[in-house]
């Protein structure tokens, strides 16, 4: 079992997100942005964190490089649905800063234990 | 006393010797004797009769005189002689003239003295007659061609003098006397020509400096005979003097009023010296006649000073070439047309020629034949004129320069409209020959459904000529001889000429323009959707990860056998749909924006199509023909196998479930549709799918490109197929068309432009 820390703007996602992860047994904390997550962070020892790329105040790609500065060994998994501008994709861009693994959103409950269980094993 | 016999018989002898030589005289006489007695009858007449008339002695005898002279002719001769004859007076040499047996006249000299008897009775007359017919009519000869020759000298044109070898006057006509009016009381047979200069000098019959020097060199040309001179007279008119010796040293002197010559040659030179060209006259013998001051002019070489006349052509104007002087504008060499010149044979040049001077000055060159067979040569500087002509040309270069240069088609119309000048630009342009174009009205050019209204329009713009833009409201089309149209621009500049209105028009075609605002708004088109759908995507994305991840679990709560599995596997189906559409939008918005690199087109196409036969129905031939040689271009592997996957499935649904044939062909090309382009330097790759499935109708064929259209049932396109395509080819900078027949099929064409650079193929 594992404590992961969520950090996503759109409430439905984290919902779904810490449902499928408690179900899979883990502790979920969540965040909505990524000073929220940093606070969270430093208040918790977490294993992984997963995080979206796109969000208000502080986005994923400062948030895992801020996370990487802390904790170099902190499993990171970036989440994506793609960027709202120029359709970047922000998923390639999250592994080579750090991220070490991504997952594409929309995806199912299977996708996210498997890559959850993956990165935790 | 009687005589004693030999004093008797001496005085017989005596008489008879008197007597016989007095016969002998007789005989020996050109004529006869005769005696008439008072009664006028003949007593004797001599032997010599018969011999000079034929009428014998014995028949006259005893016969009237004035009987045998009935044939004498002249009454007058008659009548004096019978006057004497009646008054017994003595005659001589009377002659009588009479018509001869043979019906001539002749004429007889008769001389006579009347014989007195010792008692001073008359005792008739005793003479001497001669036929004188034959002396008489060389007299009478003589006398007449005396007379001819007067007559003649007299009715000469010319002054006529004959002068003895004593250098003495002989005779003169009066044209003669005329001539030296002022001695003429002098002219007197017996003058001497000496004593006639003098007099002629000291009343100045003629102008000289000197009077001495003038009569010495009269003198000397009388006695020598030389070759004519002229002299003016007092009264300014031209005498010429020519003297000839005659047979018997003796001088002949002819003197000519030429006066009528000499001012026709004074008014001739006047007028050659009053032209502005150089004029020149040449004998049959290419000698110069005259020429004027004008020709020393322009052949500067000649000098001013010389007197031409005489000198021969080849040596006058030999410098020419010996000094290098002059080249022929017409580019034949100098020597040969000079060689020509000299040859007499050659007729002058039909048309004038140019002399080019090193010195700078053209001169044109006319000459004409005269009718004695010399040459004249009027010779005119037009150096002005040639400088202007270049001048001119030079402008009208620049001008066509202009022309050609200017980007647009030029055109430029007369007042009617009719064309008088196409650029080459406006040759290419509407693909009529310049000849074509030329003297055709303007209209020509525009489509027919403008002919009506441009007539308007052109009657308005004649009526208030100035340079404008043509702007009617609505596009403006240009018609080419194909018939095919373009978008076209097109302006008007007037200006006036020497040959009335003209006006240049500009015919801009903005064809290409047009292209590229359609595709500029394409572009921030595709830039609004990217926003768009990137928004969209990821909002969606959002939506769909509590759609999914709920509805797993709602399922994974719920038996297994349940009714509700069935029904949340359909929010499943329907949450994977909503996410491969994203997909699609998310490709598509960002199908322009993707890194390219220097790719081989050719391995690219090949390897998509190896991936791509085997989801393709076995009941579809998918045929390649690809290029052998690498094809470069600068493109993303990613979107080209996109691209062929999306134009080649797209192929196979045309073809539905049927058997049918995809074909994809990929070729190098010169050019864009073969003709040079400034964005495809090295060519262009075309690639081409062809297949011979149902086709697109026109109305479908419009949209095709357009993102979210599609003909497909609902859930099985997203209708972003082509437009990816579309897009993918924009970003590679290529072009797409597409011709399709409903029921025989659909071909694409796809443009991308070479690279030269060797290619980078990344395995």
């Amino acid at each position: 079992m594992a404590r992961i820390l969520v950090i996503d703007d759109d409430i439905l996602v984290r919902m779904a997100i810490k449902a499928v992860l408690e179900r899979a047994g883990h502790e979920v904390i969540l965040a909505s942005d990524g000073q929220a997550g940093m606070r969270e962070y430093g208040s918790h020892a977490v294993d992984l964190v997963v995080t979206d790329m796109l969000m208000p105040e502080q986005d994923g790609i400062k948030t895992i490089l801020a996370l990487r500065k802390t904790n170099p060994f902190i499993k990171i998994l970036a989440i994506s649905g793609g960027a709202r501008i120029n359709s970047q994709d922000f998923l390639p861009v999250a592994e080579k800063l750090g991220a070490n693994a991504s997952l594409r959103k929309p995806f199912g409950p299977d996708d996210l234990v498997a890559q959850v269980t993956a990165l935790c094993r | 006393m009687s005589p004693t016999q030999p004093a008797l018989d001496e005085a017989n002898d005596a008489l008879e010797a008197v007597a016989r030589h007095v016969r002998d005289l007789a005989a020996a006489a050109p004529g006869w004797c005769w005696e008439i007695g008072p009664d006028l009858r003949v007593t004797y007449a001599g032997d010599q009769l018969k011999m000079a008339t034929g009428l014998s002695p014995d028949n006259i005898v005893g016969r009237p005189l004035r009987g045998l002279l009935a044939g004498a002719v002249d009454r007058e001769a008659m009548k004096l002689y019978f006057d004497l004859l009646h008054e017994h007076r003595p005659f001589r040499d009377i002659v009588i003239p009479y018509r001869r047996g043979d019906g001539r006249k002749g004429h007889f000299r008769v001389s006579g003295v009347p014989v007195m008897a010792d008692d001073g009775s008359f005792l008739g007359h005793r003479g001497f007659a001669a036929d004188i017919t034959a002396e008489a009519e060389a007299g009478a000869l003589a006398e007449r061609s005396e007379a001819l020759l007067r007559e003649a000298i007299e009715s000469l044109a010319e002054g006529f003098a004959l002068f003895d070898s004593n250098e003495r006057l002989v005779l003169c006509n009066s044209r003669y006397r005329d001539m030296v009016g002022l001695v003429k009381e002098s002219l007197v047979p017996g003058i001497s020509m000496e004593g006639l200069l003098q007099l002629a000098a000291q009343r100045r019959q003629f102008q000289f400096e000197s009077a001495e020097a003038w009569i010495s060199d009269r003198l000397r040309r009388f006695r020598d005979s030389t070759s004519p001179s002229e002299e003016r007279t007092h009264d300014r008119r031209y005498v010429r003097f020519a003297d000839y010796p005659t047979a018997c040293g003796g001088r002949i002197c002819l003197r000519t009023d030429v006066t009528d010559i000499r001012l026709a040659e004074q008014r001739l030179r006047d007028a050659i010296d009053s032209l502005s060209n150089g004029f020149v006259l040449w004998d049959s013998m290419d000698r110069l006649v005259m020429c004027n001051e004008r020709f020393r002019d322009i052949y500067r070489f000649l000098g001013k000073a010389e007197d031409l006349t005489g000198r021969q052509f080849s040596e006058l104007m030999r410098p020419l070439i010996d000094d290098d002087l002059v080249e022929m504008e017409n580019g034949e060499s100098v020597q040969h047309w000079f060689a020509g010149r000299l040859n007499p044979n050659q007729a002058p040049a039909a048309q004038p020629f140019l002399l080019h001077f090193k010195d700078g000055r053209y001169i044109e060159v006319c000459e004409h034949r005269t009718t004695e067979g010399g040459r004249v040569s009027i010779c005119s500087d037009v150096t002005d004129r040639k400088r202007t002509e270049a001048a001119l040309t030079e402008s009208e270069h620049k001008f066509k320069g202009f022309l050609t240069a200017s980007p647009d088609a030029m055109i430029v119309v007369n007042e009617i409209g009719d064309i008088i000048l196409a650029s080459d630009r406006a040759v290419a342009l509407f693909g009529y020959s310049r000849e074509e174009l030329v003297g055709k009205p303007v209209g020509m050019l525009l489509p027919e459904r403008y002919q009506t209204g441009h007539k308007a329009l052109m009657d308005r713009y004649f009526a208030n000529p100035k340079a404008r833009n043509v702007y009617t409201g609505t596009d403006l089309y240009g018609r080419c001889k194909d018939g095919t149209e373009f978008p076209a621009e097109i302006s008007l500049g007037p200006t006036r000429t020497s040959d009335g209105l003209v006006t240049l028009v500009a015919v801009r075609d903005v064809s290409v323009r047009k292209h590229a605002d359609a595709m500029m708004r394409r572009a921030q088109k595709m830039e609004a959707l990217g926003t768009l759908a990137g928004g969209i995507a990821h909002d969606l994305n959002n939506m769909l990860v509590p759609i999914l991840t709920f509805t797993k679990l709602t399922a994974e709560s719920l038996p297994e056998t349940g009714s509700e599995q069935g029904y949340l596997s359909v929010v499943v189906e329907a949450a994977n749909r909503a996410k491969e559409l994203v997909e699609q939008i998310l490709i598509y918005s960002r199908s322009e924006t993707t890194e390219r690199r220097p790719i081989d087109l050719a391995w690219v196409v090949g390897e998509a199509l190896k991936i791509l036969r085997a989801g393709i129905p076995r009941t579809i031939s998918l045929q390649a023909d690809i290029a052998s040689e690498p094809l470069p271009i600068l493109g993303n592997r990613t979107q080209i196998h996109q691209l062929v996957m999306n134009l080649c499935s797209n192929a196979a649904d045309a073809i539905g479930g049927k058997t049918g044939k995809i074909a994809v062909i990929l070729r190098a090309e010169r050019g864009i549709d073969g003709r040079a382009s400034e964005t495809a330097p090295y060519g262009c790759a075309r690639l081409s799918t062809i297949d011979d499935g149902i086709g697109i109708d026109e109305a479908t064929i419009e949209r095709i490109f357009d993102p979210f259209f599609t003909t497909k049932p609902v859930g099985e396109g997203s209708g972003l197929g082509l437009a990816i395509v579309q897009s993918i080819v924009a970003g590679h900078g290529g072009t797409i068309s597409v011709e399709s027949c409903v029921g025989a099929g659909t071909r694409f064409d796809l443009l991308f432009p070479l690279l030269k650079d060797p290619i980078e193929t990344t395995g």
